[in-house]
């Protein structure tokens, strides 16, 4: 026979209480971890993760979790076009509430597929040591690798990829037939490229279709500081965008945005049809 | 969209890559549902996201997050009732056995025992969320007493009492599910 457990229940001291180490609470610690605290308390949690073994556990136990989630729910974008611009990346937001488990399991895929891919960007401005961009096709279990100008239906989801070049920011634009900007991602990417320039990547954000048509293009710019490109950016897409709608450019040709040398870019469209 | 909304754009993902994980953690923690856990994780970024203008003056991003994450399971809790309490008593009541059978026996804690201490969180939830949430912080987070009344506004006398008001009610739920079982103090 089993003897009745026997429960320590917690006590609330009068005066205030200590944490895991001395004068270390739990949620101090996953403070310093987040990186929020000042330097002169984080120098003092260093010295007690050096000197306290169970609380380097759990420190080690927290940082790991984060990362499992970080791997298992990457962020997705938080906006979507205004409705007076209605597109087929409208259905972003509703894929981020209803959708994340999926859209990660759909990044997995495609993460595995651009390692083993070839980049097959179909414009790019400086040569073989310019940025890249393609884009892929989410399938029933897998991905596969878009090709430009491809036809694609309400619905599908695709995922762009990039081959930075050495820069620190990065704007992603998409321009479609009817002459409508979007501002898709912009990104501070100092640190990142220094390891990263030249490898493909896969943007975090996948996309899913709506029920517009025609084509859209998407533009990926680089420059050295985000403010700065993504003005320089906005108002060449819109310049373009302007240009579109009244005919005086095509977007199945047009395959730069009218910046200068000091922003390298490439571009990819798509066509959606019903 | 506009350069202030990307701006709130990045300052939201970079919230959720250095806070997100702490935020479904605590999710989890309360729902013990994946799919919950992550619905829940999204109405707290929508809630950040329309409050980022008094956000950006915090200067504890993950207390402020945390607060709306817990406040938010927990009426997701309190939202479940009956159903889920029965479904969750089972739970415990198998995470009480294997406390014992692991050695328990000889004596362990209820915060360390996560398990029983989310019953009678889910407990208290159904009936008090407010109580529920102070004894998160204290119990869960370990926060301290000083954090806890600042975070909620609330004087060290009666939050103190409210926490043994939860201690009383673990014990009396405790024993509804664990016959004979003996309460102490926790060992210093």
């Amino acid at each position: 026979m089993t003897a009745a457990p026997t429960i320590f229940l917690p006590e609330v001291p009068d005066g205030d209480d200590v944490g895991l180490a001395p004068s270390i609470s739990r949620f101090e610690l996953e403070r310093f971890i987040c990186g929020e605290l000042p330097p002169e308390r984080r120098a003092v949690i260093d010295r007690a993760l050096a000197a306290d073994p169970a609380l380097k556990a759990l420190h080690d136990d927290v940082v790991a979790a984060d990362r499992a989630f970080l791997i298992e729910q990457p962020p997705l974008p938080f906006f979507q076009r205004p409705a007076k611009a209605p597109s087929w990346w409208a259905g972003l937001l509703s894929h981020w509430h209803a959708g994340l488990g999926a859209a990660a399991a759909a990044a997995a895929v495609v993460v595995v597929v651009v390692v083993a891919t070839p980049d097959e960007s179909n414009r790019t401005k400086g040569g073989v040591e310019g940025p890249r961009v393609s884009f892929f096709v989410k399938e029933e279990s897998a991905a596969r690798l878009g090709h430009a100008g491809e036809e694609l239906k309400a619905g599908d989801q695709i995922q762009l990829a990039v081959k930075d070049v050495d820069k620190k920011a990065l704007v992603v634009v998409g321009v479609d037939g009817a002459g409508s900007v979007t501002v898709y991602a912009s990104e501070s990417v100092q640190g990142g490229l220094s390891k990263g320039a030249g490898s493909p990547r896969v943007l975090p954000a996948s996309l899913v279709l709506d029920e517009t048509t025609g084509p859209e293009r998407f533009f990926v710019v680089y420059g050295d500081d985000v403010d700065t490109l993504l003005q320089a950016v906005d108002s060449a897409a819109r310049h373009l965008g302007d240009d579109v709608k009244a005919g005086r450019a095509d977007l199945a040709r047009t395959d730069q945005l009218p910046l200068g040398a000091a922003f390298p870019q490439s571009s990819v469209h798509i066509v959606k049809i019903r | 969209m506009s350069i202030s909304q990307m701006k709130d754009q990045e300052l939201l993902t970079g919230l959720y890559r250095t806070h997100g994980g702490r935020v479904y953690a605590r999710c989890f923690y309360l729902l013990r549902n994946k799919e919950e856990a992550q619905d829940a994780l999204h109405e707290v970024f929508i809630k950040v996201h329309k409050n980022l203008a008094g956000f950006r003056n915090e200067a504890s991003p993950l207390t402020w997050m945390t607060r709306i994450a817990t406040n938010h399971c927990l009426n997701v809790l309190r939202a479940k009732r009956a159903p889920w309490h029965e479904k969750y008593k089972q739970e415990v009541d198998v995470g009480v056995a294997a406390s014992v059978a692991g050695g328990g026996g000889a004596g362990f804690s209820l915060l360390e025992n996560r398990e029983l201490l989310r019953l009678c969180l889910a407990k208290v939830a159904t009936t008090d969320g407010s109580l529920a949430e102070l004894a998160t912080y204290a119990f869960v987070d370990d926060m301290k007493q000083a954090d806890i009344c600042v975070l909620v506004g609330m004087s060290a006398p009666t939050l103190r009492k409210r926490l043994r008001e939860f201690i009383t009610i673990c014990r009396a739920e405790i024993e509804a599910h664990v016959p004979g079982v003996v309460f102490a103090p926790a060992p210093i």
